[in-house]
């Protein structure tokens, strides 16, 4: 087992008579790749607000590299929360150069040149912040998160405002970063992003923790089905009768079975032939986290 | 310290308004105290004999302090810029703490005060030397120039306390204001006495209208007792050291404090 990079400690946060963090507890292994997910409002800003020294908690702890909420540990964090934040006089070249001089980063000029390469700015380094894109300022900020090559990257929201294109880009990026044991946290409620990047994945609702675990874990262990035939009252009487057997999703015209794990769907369509029904239409349901997290946070 | 200072320089370096507002100062003062000079006002002295040392550091501090004003509002600027565009914020985020944030910020201002009360010196000796007829007690008076330091940085320390608190700059830019154009307010609120005690008198009192003691002793009673109710510079100076410590500890007090 890998060692713990960030443990957080029954964290509550209160804004008014609103509770946005609840007594949260979670716990990050290096090398991971960690999401943090909730619908909107459920506290994931406000996490990485707390630990990154901008929101201060009511209670609760929480500790980088096993060194507490030191300063210093942020120097060897990279990370982009809310929005871009840059000023909008200097160029993007100029603003990575606080950005350097803040980590305490000599001589960053190549590494400079080498991060705005990473995410396709080397040919505006010299323009103003102000005079980018959407798109541009969010590259800019990743590529400042890059900075001192740190341990560990924090990004919210990372995709925010990208075209297609500069979704996939920012995915490669972040996978490519991952495979040199970089841990890597994201927040985000886009679930697409959090699936195609993530291994670990935690739950937020209103606040709390709802579920923490790996993706496989989430996702879980059943099987999804679609299926359908011409007499659906017979069909939903057989699965009524069978407790192995679970209707997830029902339609009209077809119905979502939930099966378990080793049952495939050959052996679904066996199972309602010998129960004298014939299948119309047989198809495995990809299981997606987004199913996953829809359920969970009903 | 350095570190930090270097850190806010390369925010200013390329920020425009920046040089834009410290170039009308630069170009304000020396036409302020030449026009100024001009005026024939008993008691003042006359005409050009205010530029003559020592009367210099008196008029020249005197003159140039209005236009400490403006550079508050540089002030204020400079501190709701990282507010506006959140960089308060990423610099924490990116690796200081939150007394660096503010450590920096009041390095940089402190910094400004002194290159201010340096140009005035150099302003001073200008037209000193200028107008003077012969060249004697040149640095008779000069602890006028310390005052006006002290007067500079109270004045900015005001406008970096307002800036912190309201985080807004056309809003903390009219309350600046407000306090300066309005102060008079407080002559009927609080009396001849305690008025002279708020902080925006405090300061704009360390240089006072040039008045020569001999001049004053030429007034009659009536005239005197005006003279006699004033809050001696010693005082003034103390007090004025006394806000400023509280202004700056107060800023950092809040945003030690705050969300960002």
């Amino acid at each position: 087992m890998n060692s713990i990079i960030l443990q957080v400690n029954g964290l509550s946060k209160q804004y008014k008579d609103v509770k946005a963090l609840d007594n949260l507890d979670l716990q990050v292994e290096q090398g991971t790749v960690f999401g943090l997910l909730g619908p909107n409002g459920s506290g994931k800003t406000t996490t990485l607000g707390i630990l990154l020294g901008v929101i201060k908690q009511k209670s609760g702890n929480y500790s980088w590299f096993g060194n507490n909420d030191a300063t210093e540990n942020r120097k060897k964090i990279g990370a982009l929360l809310e929005t871009p934040n840059f000023y909008p006089y200097l160029s993007a070249v100029r603003n990575l150069e606080i950005v350097a001089k803040i980590k305490n980063i000599d001589n960053p000029t190549s590494q400079i040149e080498s991060v705005l390469k990473e995410v396709n700015l080397l040919e505006r380094k010299n323009s103003k912040f102000r005079t980018f894109s959407l798109g541009m300022k969010q590259r800019l900020a990743i590529a400042s998160t890059l900075l001192g090559d740190p341990e560990i990257l924090v990004l919210d929201e990372p995709t925010n405002g990208l075209d297609p294109q500069g979704i996939a880009e920012i995915r490669e990026l972040i996978l490519k970063i991952a495979k040199n044991d970089k841990t890597i946290i994201i927040a985000s409620h886009i679930l697409d992003e959090i699936e195609k990047v993530c291994s670990h994945v935690a739950i937020l609702k209103f606040g709390k923790l709802i579920k923490q675990g790996t993706i496989d874990e989430i996702i879980g262990d059943e099987n999804y089905i679609i299926v359908a035939s011409k007499d659906m009252i017979k069909m939903t009487q057989i699965i009524d009768s069978n407790e192995n057997i679970d209707v997830f999703k029902a339609s009209e015209r077809e119905l979502i079975i939930k099966v378990d794990k080793d049952m495939t769907a050959e052996d679904v369509n066996q199972f309602f032939f010998d129960k004298g029904l014939v299948l119309s239409q047989l198809k495995v349901y990809t299981q997606s986290l987004e199913t996953q997290f829809l359920e969970i946070i009903k | 310290m350095l570190h930090l200072l270097k850190i806010e320089y390369k925010k200013l370096r390329h920020y425009s308004t920046f040089w834009v507002m410290l170039i009308i100062y630069g170009v304000m003062v020396p036409s302020a105290i030449f026009g100024f000079a001009q005026l024939e006002l008993p008691p003042l002295l006359n005409g050009s004999d205010k530029l003559h040392f020592p009367h210099t550091w008196n008029f020249v501090t005197y003159a140039a302090s209005i236009f400490n004003m403006l550079l508050g509002i540089l002030v204020v600027l400079i501190v709701t810029n990282d507010f506006n565009f959140r960089t308060f914020k990423q610099n924490i985020i990116d690796g200081l703490s939150r007394g660096q944030v503010i450590t920096a910020k009041f390095l940089m201002v402190f910094v400004l005060a002194l290159v201010v009360a340096l140009y005035t010196v150099l302003m001073a000796l200008l037209f000193g030397f200028l107008y003077s007829d012969e060249i004697v007690s040149v640095f008779e008076n000069f602890y006028f120039v310390g005052i006006y330091f002290i007067q500079t940085l109270g004045y900015f320390t005001l406008a970096f306390l307002l800036a912190i608190l309201l985080k807004k700059p056309a809003l903390s830019i009219v309350i600046y204001a407000v306090l300066f154009i309005f102060k008079f307010i407080f002559y009927f609120v609080l009396g001849e006495i305690g008025s002279q005690f708020i902080p925006m008198n405090i300061f704009a009192d360390l240089t006072p209208f040039p008045v020569l003691q001999e001049q004053i002793a030429m007034l009659n009673t009536e005239q005197k007792e005006h003279f006699d109710l004033l809050i001696s510079q010693p005082i003034r100076t103390v007090v004025a050291i006394g806000y400023i410590t509280i202004f700056v500890l107060l800023s950092g007090f809040i945003l030690k404090k705050r969300d960002l």
